[in-house]
């Protein structure tokens, strides 16, 4: 069979297992083993089976997955989510549209300790939700703010998305968590000024509440303190230098659960259900990435990246075309996966497309994470909007996803302006290369 | 109608011991007027990303071909530690040598399955800082990334703290701090970047380590006649000497290259400290005879072999 | 099945429990690692000898538990177009596809586990051997294979529920 044969045969299998209700990283799994059998032998492909999962569970670099998934859960326990957003709420709450305000910036903060997307939006759903409808905010336009926030946190280090694009992409983490500051920033901003104009335009939807007595903040602020300092003792680890990046997952696992030991929240029940849940997520994880491990034998035996560089090649496009052309296909796969499995199954295809038009796996890295940001809010698979349907299915999926829509503009002038200026995610980590 | 054998490469196909001397492997083979081979490369870890998992990869028959670090199995590799023994090697040039000539003698351990393409020797492993060394004493408390047992326990003697680490967390390691220096050989600072980190090279000579390009001896085995005499006309002979040549030069090349580079430091050691070297260097030596029951032999017989190449 | 569905759940959660609860083990050597280093300039070797072997028998721990819950990301074509009779067809020869493949990986890792130790690998400093790491691998990924065998048994009664994926991001 030729290169070209099997690339077609290899593809549509992948598609055709997928749609039989077999798990994307068995599919994966199956194309990999039996494109490789069929160009060599059986008893050689087989072998696959032991040797990628070896190197999968067996990275440090991995561990940091279920580490940083471990202090989310430890930190939910702890109730830190609550004292920062009710710190955010107190100094903030009596601007118009101050909760909306709050609850990104609370998510934001609350990201820095939280390993996970849905977990930040499960928590803000609990914590902030209700405060917002007592004072009046719109269902709607209230959970849509903790669905943006909730999304922004793929921008925030530690983050899964990040960890799992420099595992498969094989680039260094530090440079991406510190490349994403800058574009984290403006994405932040862009999402304050998103809420500043839904606010003006429709003042109904989150209408002024009394100000806080200064006796009250003082009091919030202190209740937030030690969810700061467990904030500033991660990014300490994590960019002081004197630890690694798995060595600072460690960190952030270890040090969140002294924090849940000294506030006394952490039960054997809840130790039990935060390491249940932590296995649940972290062990999907490895399946995927097996899958895609064992994969991307298919992928180079069959010269998958080399025939699409001459296609586009012979297409002549300029590679702005070339880049624009892809990040549609990412939003058109990510409506079939969810954008973070079309992520890790595209990438051995895109990394050398990108790497050949002389982009930087580490431009490429923040802008993947923004297109999973944006999968994480938009239709059909929406996950932390349907999160937050199925935590309070009271507030229905339309109103949710029509008030994502000023989110969702904030996040594609993001995306634009990245793509037009790479230096915004490349320069910090250049400057500190030195 | 050719054979068709697979070669695998862990890294990038820019990789020098890839470019300068498995390519230029590859196209002679290919090249060759018999037209009995032809090598299928797969660079860029297409078969395999791990290097310390490329013997396996050649036994289960993923690769029929593959560059191997066999310091990286040390189990696998027992006897390969005798060119990591600081100050036996001089040079790359005896270093291929005493390699190709204990491999022939039958003398290293866990090669019975493999056939033997390339058998490579890296220059020698030196000390690349980010802070200043201007003598031994500087090296004393630096926490220093290696790369094998021996290279280790003569970095203690020295004073340093050995961390273990592969070499694709240097750059990041050493960034931020969490290192001071690294062993290892010039090449492989401009192949990973680590020359963005680090600006002091103190040309400290720490022993050496063996590469090889091996082979699938079964495979090799099952080859009709003209294919296996295309393998072995361009094997050990042709393909060393091209290693010799050419690696030697790219490693001279690139120390030139340090030293004329304004923004790094490249500092030979003293002879008073090269002399106060040698009670460390046999210390660790006797520490490493001691350790096996064949190891005074193997030391013995290489010894004997470099005396006669180094005659030549 | 009642009873054994509280079996099977109870071994899941405690491998899930117990990797994790090693991981966080390793995770207070790793930082005392750093600190040493950092501080005493004392490094453990230990932690980098045998720390990806842990890693491994904790990261292996928490997929007999994924496999039960059956939390890998499915795309579920087939829920609204095909009778449930359809879908239950479908689910378990998708069950079966993963029983398979977890058959398999177990089985090729038991040889791994003899080829690591027929090529006599070891740690690098310590020279420890590494065999024992991977067959504990190995049994925990037969402990996956029952799990499995459960969930195939389940599809085939039409005892399972239909449980929505729930990835992460
Ligand atoms: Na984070
Ligand atoms: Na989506």
């Amino acid at each position: 069979m030729t290169a070209t044969g099997i690339g077609i045969g290899g593809i549509v299998a992948l598609f055709v297992l997928v749609a039989m209700h077999i798990p994307l990283a068995f599919a994966m799994i199956v194309v990999g083993v039996v494109a490789f059998a069929l160009q060599t032998n059986w008893a050689s492909a087989l072998t696959f089976l032991a040797t990628e999962p070896s190197q999968v569970l067996g990275s440090t670099d991995l561990a940091a997955v279920p580490l940083f998934l471990m202090m989310g859960a430890f930190v939910n326990v702890s109730g830190f989510a609550r004292d920062l957003y009710a710190a955010a709420a107190a100094l903030l709450g009596h601007r118009r549209g101050g909760l909306s305000y709050a609850t990104i910036g609370g998510s934001a903060a609350f990201g820095a300790i939280c390993g996970s997307s849905p977990a930040t939006v499960a928590t803000f759903t609990q914590v902030a939700l209700p405060e917002m409808l007592k004072r009046g905010y719109s269902p709607g336009f209230s959970g849509a703010t903790i669905a943006a926030g909730g999304a922004l946190k793929a921008l925030i280090p530690p983050s899964l998305s990040m960890i799992l694009y420099c595992v498969v992409a094989r680039t260094y983490i530090f440079d991406v968590f510190i490349a994403a500051v800058i574009p984290a920033l403006i994405t932040i901003t862009a999402n304050l000024i998103a809420i500043a104009v839904m606010v003006r335009l429709d003042p109904a939807i989150a209408p002024v509440s009394e100000r806080v007595s200064r006796q009250d903040k003082h009091a919030a602020v202190r209740r937030a303190a030690p969810a700061a300092l467990l904030i500033a003792i991660i990014f300490a680890g994590l960019y002081s230098g004197v630890f690694t990046v798995n060595e600072a997952a460690s960190v952030a696992a270890v040090v969140s659960f002294a924090f849940a030991l000294m506030r006394r929240t952490i039960t054997p029940t809840n130790l039990v259900s935060s390491l249940r849940e932590t296995a649940l997520i972290a062990g999907m994880i490895y399946f995927v990435l097996i899958g895609s491990s064992i994969f991307t034998y298919f992928i180079s035996l069959a010269k998958i990246p080399e025939q699409l560089i001459a296609l586009l090649a012979h297409v002549n496009l300029p590679p702005i075309g070339i880049i624009v052309l892809m990040l549609a296909a990412y939003l058109v796969l990510g409506a079939v996966f969810d954008e973070l499995a079309a992520m890790v199954v595209t990438l051995p295809f895109a990394l050398p497309i990108i790497v050949h038009f002389g982009y930087d796996p580490v431009w490429w890295a923040i802008i993947n994470v923004i297109i999973v940001e944006l999968g994480l809010v938009i239709p059909p698979i929406g996950l932390v909007i349907l999160i937050i349907n199925a935590m309070r299915p009271d507030i229905p999926l339309r109103a949710l996803y029509r008030n994502i829509v000023a989110f969702v503009a904030a996040d594609i002038v993001v995306l634009a302006l990245l793509t037009l200026f790479p230096p915004l995610a490349l320069w910090l980590p250049a400057l500190l290369r030195g | 109608e050719p054979v068709t054998l697979k070669l695998s490469f862990f890294a990038s196909d820019t990789e020098v011991n890839y470019a300068r001397a498995i390519k230029p492997w590859i196209d002679a083979v290919n090249a060759d007027p018999s037209g009995a081979v032809k090598i299928e490369a797969f660079p860029n870890g297409a078969l395999g990303k791990a290097l310390p998992a490329q013997p396996q990869l050649l036994l289960d028959g993923v690769a029929d071909i593959a560059f191997v670090n066999p310091s990286l199995g040390p189990g696998r590799f027992p006897d390969d530690q005798v060119f990591e023994l600081p100050g036996l090697l001089q040079n790359l040039k005896e270093g291929v040598k005493l390699y190709e000539e204990l491999l022939k003698a039958n003398l290293l351990r866990g090669y019975s399955d493999y056939y033997v393409v390339g058998a490579f020797m890296n220059p020698q492993y030196m000390v690349f800082a980010r802070r200043p060394i201007k003598s031994l004493a500087d090296l004393k408390g630096m926490k220093v990334r290696i790369n094998g047992a021996v290279i280790g326990q003569t970095v203690k003697e020295l004073g340093m703290v050995p961390v273990l680490m592969p070499p694709n967390e240097v750059v990041e390691a050493m960034g931020r701090g969490t290192i001071d220096a690294t062993t290892t050989v010039p090449a492989a600072i401009v192949d990973f970047g680590i020359d963005r980190v680090t600006s002091h090279d103190y040309l400290l000579p720490l022993g050496a380590g063996p590469l090889a390009v091996l082979m699938n001896r079964k495979k090799f085995e099952s080859l009709p006649k003209p294919a296996q005499d295309v393998i072995a006309k361009y094997s050990i002979r042709w393909i060393d000497d091209t290693y010799i040549r050419d690696l030697g030069q790219y490693n001279d090349e690139l120390i030139a290259k340090f030293k004329a580079d304004p923004k790094r430091t490249v500092v030979a050691p003293s002879p008073a400290d090269l002399a106060s070297l040698q009670p460390v260097y046999q210390k660790v030596t006797a520490e490493w005879v001691a350790k096996g029951p064949g190891n005074a032999e193997l030391l013995s017989k290489a010894r004997e072999l470099l005396t006669r190449i180094r005659a030549n | 099945m009642k009873a054994a569905r509280t079996i099977v759940t109870r071994v899941a959660n405690a491998f899930a429990v117990a990797g994790l609860s090693l991981l966080l083990i390793l995770a207070v050597f790793t930082l005392l690692d750093g600190l040493l280093r950092a501080v005493a300039n004392t490094p453990i070797d230990l932690v980098r000898e045998i720390g990806d072997m842990i890693a491994a028998i904790c990261g292996t721990c928490c997929l007999p538990i994924v496999l039960l819950h059956r939390n890998n990301i499915v795309l579920r074509i087939f829920d609204r177009i095909l009778p449930r009779s359809g879908v239950r067809v479908i689910d378990t020869a998708a069950a079966l596809v993963i029983e398979i493949v977890m058959i398999g990986m177990a089985w090729q890792f038991w040889r791994f586990g003899i080829k690591t130790m027929q090529a006599g690998d070891v740690t690098w400093l310590l020279n420890w051997p590494k065999a024992p790491f991977w067959f504990a691998v190995d049994g925990i990924l037969w402990v996956a294979v029952a799990v499995q065998t459960f969930v195939l048994i389940e599809e085939i009664t039409g005892a399972s529920r239909r449980r929505d994926p729930e990835p992460a991001a």
